[in-house]
């Protein structure tokens, strides 16, 4: 049994009187308040313990909203006797113990690492199926509206030659044997803001400019491998896993870290910048390798793609390795990069053309 | 008042203990994908009140974390609902846009009550009376109709969220009673506007002199120019909140109970601004715990009170509940309540 001394307030009430209480082995406490005149007994299960903060008192709290705070010299010994029946002992030990601390120093940055990298595309990729398509399809239709409207011209192309990349295209949609290859759509246009072009809508929509397709050899199967990549795109759901990847990155983070200051934010938007740009990069790179294995099944040389990404950037830009700096601030992988992953698995089927 | 003499308010809290307790949270918030994180930030919040006290007295945070796990996941839901229902059509966007704004000022109102219900000192726990009509008002209305006075009423309308603010605290059955002087919100504005002024005079002068002597030596593009920027903000923020907690603090009191008073400088909160960032920066982040420590003690130690003798014999009425649900929603929509004292 231990003897504790300390001030306790009656239910709502500021007046600190001196009380004592006497904690029995069993959990049961008796506490005196001469001056309120209270001589009581609780049992452990009539009241409650308030939580062990570092360098902090435990409470006690009655069921009448009564609360009794330990002088400091007692605290030690409280908490001691207090050790069976605390509820909060895991946490503690963890805010506690150098053992704990190690281990979260060493574990804390991979786990993160960990969940940023596979957990949220993976989440992401899980939660996306449970989109109903008509969803997406709404967004992907208000979204084309709005750039025809505002981006999007007329193509100058002739038909011959439209048909001719539609009909290849479809025909390879039909061979890799795509689900739902009936709804998706391909438009071409001409734009002065987007120039050499194209992109995904998650209407299954896929949109080529025509200064896209005239700085590229159609025979050549370069206008079916950037059509693959964006197809990949649609197949792979990415419109609406980048959603998905931004709000759990938001909400998880928002979690974690509660309320910043305005330094901290800025420092978040950056972070998180850099995170869904990490997350558009991983996604490029599937549609990329969408396109080149898509070309592989097909019995076509992924060598296509290749030229056709020389053909689109810069010399400097297909020569060069960026810094793994820069990148960060990348939305696509370095052109490099693809060029030769693309190279590469021509390579390994040297019987193509 | 007939009051005691002034004191400085104290605070226990130390760096490292309060960084392996950070550390332990998130790591645990982390292992359990999220859950934890309610008992993360009540255990930090109890650590930061707790330390904090007046008279041998500490602050206490009673929020349970249950609320606060049950009002995230709501927030939650509601916030993937309303990023979905808005990328479907920007129309839908805007009228989402549209109701979260209507439903701000209830939002703050909940939040800040939350808050101050869930805090106690001496127990007696805090209230927050404020009106959502009066929210409106002063968080929504009144920002809007300064955007046609080019700004020029935005003090005008910051005291007027401090007033609301303040004078509808209770602490127990005592009210706060704020007297603000709008002239002072005007001095401080025009201080800081000085301040931006005078930077992009100086900056703006050397460059346009570089420029036409064709020598540039500010190279390395516009990413140079964070460092001037970041620096000028800080001593603008730390200007503006010493200037703007000092006129609080000398004209809010609590009735028959409390009067304030505080001996922050201009300087030593620029000095603590600016240890803090490069602290901040130069550790990743890692120094987080500690910069929120640092933080703390300036301020407590900087803020004086003086109390009269009823305050030991005060006895308060129940408060009515209220869920912890407006404050998350208020952090997940980042609606800024701008519910704390300070």
């Amino acid at each position: 049994m231990i003897r504790l001394e300390g001030q306790f307030h009656l239910p709502r009430q500021s007046k600190a009187w001196y009380a004592q209480i006497r904690c029995l082995d069993d959990g049961t406490l008796l506490l005196t308040c001469p001056e309120a005149s209270i001589d009581a007994g609780y049992t452990r299960a009539e009241y409650q313990l308030g939580d062990a903060l570092p360098g902090l008192p435990i409470s006690v709290n009655f069921p009448d909203e009564s609360i009794f705070t330990p002088n400091k010299d007692d605290q030690e010994a409280f908490k001691e006797w207090a050790q069976p029946f605390r509820k909060d002992k895991i946490s503690e030990w963890f805010e506690r113990s150098l053992k704990a601390l190690i281990l979260t120093i060493v574990f804390l940055p991979l786990m993160i690492i960990g969940f940023y990298q596979w957990g949220i595309p993976a989440l992401a990729h899980n939660s996306a199926e449970l989109i109903p398509y008509t969803l997406q399809k709404q967004a992907g239709d208000e979204t084309l509206i709005i750039l025809e409207e505002a981006y999007l011209s007329e193509s100058t192309l002739a038909e011959e030659e439209k048909q001719a990349i539609e009909t290849k295209w479809r025909k390879s949609l039909a061979d890799l044997e795509i689900e739902n290859r009936d709804s998706f759509r391909l438009l071409f246009r001409q734009s002065e803001v987007f120039h050499k072009n194209a992109f995904a809508l998650p209407n299954r929509t896929i949109v080529i400019t025509d200064s896209l397709i005239r700085s590229l050899d159609q025979s050549q199967n370069e206008v079916l491998a950037i059509l693959l990549h964006e197809t990949g795109h649609v197949v792979y759901q990415h419109g609406v896993k980048k959603i998905l990847e931004s709000a759990y990155v938001t909400f998880f983070t928002t979690m974690l870290l509660g309320d910043v200051d305005a330094i901290g934010d800025i420092f978040l938007s950056v972070g998180a910048g850099v995170v869904n740009n990490a997350f558009s990069r991983d996604m490029e790179r599937e549609a990329d390798q969408f396109a080149i294995q898509g070309f592989k099944q097909l019995n076509q040389s992924p060598i296509a793609f290749a030229t056709a990404m020389e053909k689109l950037t810069n010399y400097h830009n297909s020569h060069t390795e960026t810094s793994w700096f820069e990148e960060l601030f990348h939305t696509h992988p370095n052109t490099l990069e693809r060029i030769e992953a693309a190279k590469q698995q021509a390579d390994e089927n040297p019987e193509n053309n | 008042m007939n009051s005691n003499e002034l004191k400085s308010i104290v605070f226990t809290g130390k760096g490292f203990e309060y960084f392996k307790l950070c550390i332990a949270n998130l790591f645990l918030s982390v292992i359990t994908l999220g859950i934890y994180s309610a008992w993360a930030t009540v255990r930090n919040t109890q650590y930061l009140y707790g330390h904090t006290s007046a008279d041998n007295h500490a602050f206490q945070y009673h929020a349970k974390p249950i609320q606060i796990l049950i009002g995230r996941l709501i927030a939650f839901a509601l916030l993937i609902a309303y990023l979905f229902l808005s990328s479907i059509s920007p129309a839908l966007n805007l009228v989402l846009l549209l109701v979260i704004m209507i439903f701000a000022p209830f939002i703050i109102v909940r939040s800040i009550k939350f808050r101050m219900q869930m805090t106690s000192y001496r127990n007696i726990r805090f209230n927050f009376t404020g009106k959502v009509g009066d929210a409106f008002l002063v968080f929504l209305l009144y920002p809007f109709l300064s955007v046609f006075t080019l700004y020029l009423a935005f003090p005008l309308v910051l005291k007027k969220q401090k007033e609301y603010f303040f004078n509808n605290v209770h602490y127990g059955p005592k009210a706060f009673k704020a007297e603000l002087e709008t002239g002072v919100f005007y001095k401080i504005f025009a201080i800081c506007f000085a301040i931006y002024a005078g930077f992009l005079l100086i900056f703006g002068a050397i460059f346009f002199q570089q420029f036409l002597s064709g020598e540039i030596y500010i190279t390395g593009g516009l990413g140079l120019l964070y460092i001037p920027v970041i620096l000028v903000s800080v001593i603008s923020a730390a200007v503006y909140r010493a200037m703007l907690w000092k006129h609080i603090a000398q004209n809010v009191e609590v009735s028959d109970v409390a009067t304030f008073d505080t001996n922050i400088t201009v300087s030593g909160l620029t000095k603590l601004y600016v240890t803090n960032i490069l602290l901040f920066i130069f550790t990743f982040g890692i120094a987080g715990p500690w910069v929120v420590i640092r933080t703390q003690r300036y301020l407590c130690e900087h803020t004086q009170y003086a109390t009269t003798p009823e305050i030991e014999v005060l006895v308060a009425e129940k408060n009515k509940e209220s869920s912890a649900l407006g404050d998350e929603a208020a952090g997940a929509f980042d609606i800024d309540a701008g519910g704390s004292f300070i």
